[in-house]
């Protein structure tokens, strides 16, 4: 099997096929990255396309092979930076779409129903701006050091860990919250009057 | 419903271990769709078309649009490259009105200025300035960075200016006139080139959409396309462009009165300059 520098090589060749083989690699790992950092699996699906068009048409801009990884995250913060700009899917979608009937989409949809802590986890991420976000699902879910971070992010590493110790603050302050007002939390959130 | 208790809030430290079980989790539900690489295939396919397609139209094609924008508005980017987008600064005003100044921007260029001070048609000297056009891909990187020199003139009430560039690393005369789409004239002096150029300008917001006829115009060189937060601008543009001595030279101006023969009179004389500095 060839290594991944060596498939991003031939895709810089122009041979599609190992185009292929890196979308087998990272399909799902962008993707649960862009739904955790999105929120919603409408636009993780946009973030995704749009980071895979880019990654095709513009590897040739990756000087060095090596750095494929670190490169495609980046695409995916972009995209997705913009893509939450947008504005178009602040309503998360599953919230929306769970009652229709299912296809192909919506069974996933279904299999996102998260527990009870996964959905206070998830709401306390979501309440953080993008940069906090995006440090969150680096450190947390990929496992990176604040320094990974930072060369992915385009910032330093000073900011990642400012980032990180406020998210972190912040995430603990909202969970706590949940936990305590229960009911009044939910209604706060959805604004039930 | 009773909630489960995640974490007190003495149980500070199990916030990192919360997160990242819970991300993992969540991450183990979902699945991309298989028909989404469809999807991303077809994309890619319809971009590469359009790229194949937007490979023909240069950088030089746009330069009345650059030369445009920076002289009128200051910073602009030019849509209808095949490039991402072209970029120009100039200062609104010019940075010198006194002639005398004109040293500071030699300084600046790190070249000499071939100006004229005063025509003999009275156009006269009203400031100077430089002004830098950078040229960025689809990746939003810059791939090219010129600095150029602007002259600005006043003839009654028309107000003509003069540009410089040199040109990009690989571009001939030859080049630059093979590019130019929509000459309408050309003329000769004493062994240069000129092109003379009218067509229309607009300076757009980043969210207009291009007509089927403004396509079509810009694609025959009848239109050039400026796009600003502001927008709102539609005028009648004239250049008058040469090649000599690899500095690309326009005097260009908007909705002016005079004439592509009044205008060919006062690039020989800048001409004749550049001429007699190139034989220095």
């Amino acid at each position: 099997m060839l290594e991944e520098a060596e498939l991003v090589d031939a895709l810089k060749g122009g041979e599609k096929e190992a185009f292929d083989k890196l979308y087998q690699q990272y399909n799902n790992i962008l993707f649960r990255m862009a739904y955790l950092v999105s929120g919603n699996l409408v636009d993780a699906e946009d973030i995704v396309q749009e980071t895979f068009v880019k990654c095709y048409l513009h590897i040739g801009d990756l000087r060095n092979s090596e750095g494929f990884r670190s490169w495609i995250f980046q695409i995916l913060y972009r995209s997705a930076y913009y893509q939450i700009k947008k504005g178009t899917r602040e309503i998360p979608k599953e919230e929306v779409a769970i009652c229709q009937d299912g296809n192909e989409q919506n069974s996933s949809l279904d299999r996102v129903l998260e527990t009870e802590t996964q959905k206070q986890v998830k709401d306390a991420v979501q309440s953080l701006d993008f940069n906090h976000r995006a440090v969150v699902v680096l450190h947390y879910y990929n496992d990176m050091t604040t320094k990974e971070i930072a060369k992915t992010l385009a910032c330093t590493e000073g900011t990642v860990k400012s980032r990180l110790h406020y998210a972190r603050k912040k995430l603990k302050e909202t969970i706590v919250k949940q936990e305590e007002g229960g009911a009044a939390y939910e209604k706060e959130k959805y604004h039930v009057s | 419903m009773k909630r489960k208790n995640i974490m007190s809030p003495n149980e500070n430290d199990e916030i990192d271990f919360i997160i990242r079980t819970n991300f993992i989790e969540i991450g183990e539900k979902i699945e991309i769709r298989d028909s989404l690489k469809d999807d991303i295939d077809c994309r890619i396919l319809e971009e590469k078309k359009e790229r194949a397609k937007m490979k023909h139209i240069s950088m030089k094609k746009v330069i009345i649009g650059v030369v445009a924008a920076t002289l009128l508005i200051g910073t602009v980017a030019i849509a209808g490259s095949g490039l991402k987008a072209i970029v120009g600064h100039a200062p609104a005003e010019p940075q010198y009105t006194d002639y005398a100044d004109k040293d500071k921007v030699e300084a600046e260029l790190g070249e000499k200025v071939e100006a004229v001070e005063k025509f003999e048609n009275g156009a006269e000297f009203e400031g100077i300035s430089t002004g830098e056009e950078t040229a960025y891909n689809e990746a939003g990187e810059a791939v090219e960075k010129k600095k150029s020199l602007m002259m600005k003139y006043k003839h009654g009430d028309d107000t003509l200016d003069f540009s410089s560039t040199k040109l990009a690393e690989g571009d001939t005369e030859e080049s630059v006139w093979e590019a130019q789409k929509g000459i309408d004239q050309t003329f000769e002096y004493k062994g240069v080139k000129l092109m003379y150029i009218q067509n229309r300008y607009i300076c757009v917001k980043p969210d207009y959409v291009m007509t089927e006829q403004d396509l079509i115009d810009e694609e025959n060189g009848d239109l050039s396309v400026g796009v600003d937060s502001i927008g709102g601008v539609d005028k009648q543009a004239y250049l008058m462009s040469w090649v000599l001595d690899g500095k690309q030279s326009s005097l260009f101006a908007f909705d002016i009165s005079m004439t592509p023969e009044e205008i060919f009179e006062m690039a020989k004389e800048i001409i004749d300059i550049q001429l007699s500095q190139a034989e220095e």
